[in-house]
């Protein structure tokens, strides 16, 4: 017998039974508040046929099919000024509620340098849940935050990339 | 509550009461210590004893006995099996009793939480009417008594909020009454929404103006709660999953041939 193949064509296109999204934001972001900010989105990839199984809305994703998921998020870290480390992090909030475990570290020293921290967590979302990305800064003096990129001759590097993918 | 008093003690249960325990020692220590006196203290029986006959020339005949104790046998049969029906029968009652209470509360707590979550998007939709009254106040000139309009709109915008939080309170306080009877993963939903909606304030923005935070995803959430609610089944007692159809692309676009010519 064939494995079941979860994607499953039919004459008239392709069929998703389970559901995915992909996030990105082509602005900059940065923290001007020692409180916890939420990372906001503002494009949507869709495999093909606007397909979206996932929604966004500014920076809540929005579950529309329950199940269990794995998040993955690429933030690019960077600030303005300062030579002293310091550190960002960022974690997911599920129903604005932040989630044990999710939480990561990067330290910048360097203006220059430019750093994709990655995040990954995999949980149980209910239809209606919604998702954020939360971060918070050390400092709000030295432009700290999420940076977009638009290099020369290439596609623009958005200041965060989310993958979301349903696992079952 | 009738049901439980005449529910008897369980049999191990009275077994091991300390009284009982001391009536079958004592009766075992009676029947050792004079039946085989009598026994074998018996004279031989009359060769006109009949194989039923039973008088104070005649013992008991082995075929008679045997038929005494296989009545006494029975009997005790009877007994100890109208016992045991009668406890059944108490059990079964008291099981239809429990499950009859439970179905009852399941019924009540998917019924509230319907009508307490559609009362949220009401209340939710009157508090956002609320903000834009208030609004309404922020560029009014001096002539137009702003200052009165402002204080009486604020405090119709904290009502509608506070009337919000109390509603919450309530879905709150049916799920911990029910979360014995409500599926977990149902418990886990409304105590989703209600985490999301308990975070969610009104600001006001630098300009003076209020705003309802995420209202559309607050609004939306509610709506698949409500949704998820209404699949009750008084049948089942299941909450029917909503599964969206499979997400269909068109036809051109998952051409895979297209997509290789246009790489060649």
């Amino acid at each position: 017998m064939a494995p079941r193949d979860d994607n499953e064509r039919s004459s008239g296109g392709r069929d998703y039974r389970k559901a995915f999204g992909q996030f990105s934001s082509n602005k900059t972001q940065r923290i001007t508040t020692l409180k916890p900010i939420e990372v906001l989105f503002d494009a949507q990839s869709d495999a093909g046929g606007n397909v979206h199984t996932i929604d966004f809305d500014k920076g809540d994703i929005i579950i529309k099919q329950s199940g269990m998921y794995l998040i993955i998020a690429g933030p690019q870290v960077g600030k303005v000024r300062g030579a002293t480390p310091r550190w960002i992090d960022l974690w997911l909030r599920v129903n604005n509620i932040d989630v044990p475990n999710s939480n990561i570290r990067a330290v910048l020293i360097d203006p220059e340098e430019k750093t994709v921290a990655i995040m990954n967590s995999v949980l149980p979302l209910n239809r209606g849940d919604t998702v954020n990305i939360v971060m918070a800064a050390q400092t709000i003096e030295e432009g700290m935050g999420l940076e977009a990129i638009a290099p020369d001759g290439e596609p623009t590097i958005p200041s965060i990339i989310v993958t979301v993918v349903q696992l079952d | 509550m009738a049901v439980h008093k005449l529910m008897p003690m369980p049999i191990l249960e009275w077994c091991k009461k300390p009284k009982v325990i001391a009536a079958v020692v004592f009766a075992g220590f009676v029947s050792g210590t004079f039946v085989p006196y009598l026994v074998f203290g018996s004279g031989p029986d009359d060769p006109t004893c009949g194989r039923f006959d039973y008088s104070l020339t005649c013992d008991l005949s082995p075929t008679l006995f045997l038929l005494v104790d296989l009545v006494i046998g029975i009997l005790l049969a009877i007994f100890f099996h109208y016992l045991s029906k009668r406890n059944q029968i108490r059990l079964d009652q008291i099981i239809e009793s429990q499950e009859a209470l439970r179905h009852k509360r399941m019924d009540y707590a998917a019924k509230q939480l319907k009508q307490l979550f559609q009362l949220t998007l009401f209340t939710m939709s009157v508090t956002k009417r609320s903000i834009a009254h208030y609004n309404l106040t922020v560029g009014l000139t001096d002539d137009e008594k702003p200052e009165w309009m402002r204080s009486v709109t604020l405090s119709e915008l904290r009502r509608d909020e506070s009337k919000l939080g109390r509603v919450l309170q309530s879905v709150r306080s049916i799920l911990t009454a029910a979360n014995d009877v409500l599926d977990p993963d149902m418990v886990n939903r409304v105590d989703g929404v209600c985490n999301y909606l308990g975070e969610i304030s009104v600001e006001q923005k630098p300009d003076g103006t209020m705003e309802f935070p995420k209202y559309d995803v607050c609004r939306m959430k509610v709506s698949y709660l409500i949704e998820l609610l209404q699949t009750y089944s008084h049948e089942t007692r299941s909450f029917k999953d909503i599964v969206d159809k499979p997400y269909r692309t068109s036809f051109i676009d998952s051409e895979p041939d297209l997509a290789e010519e246009v790489q060649h």
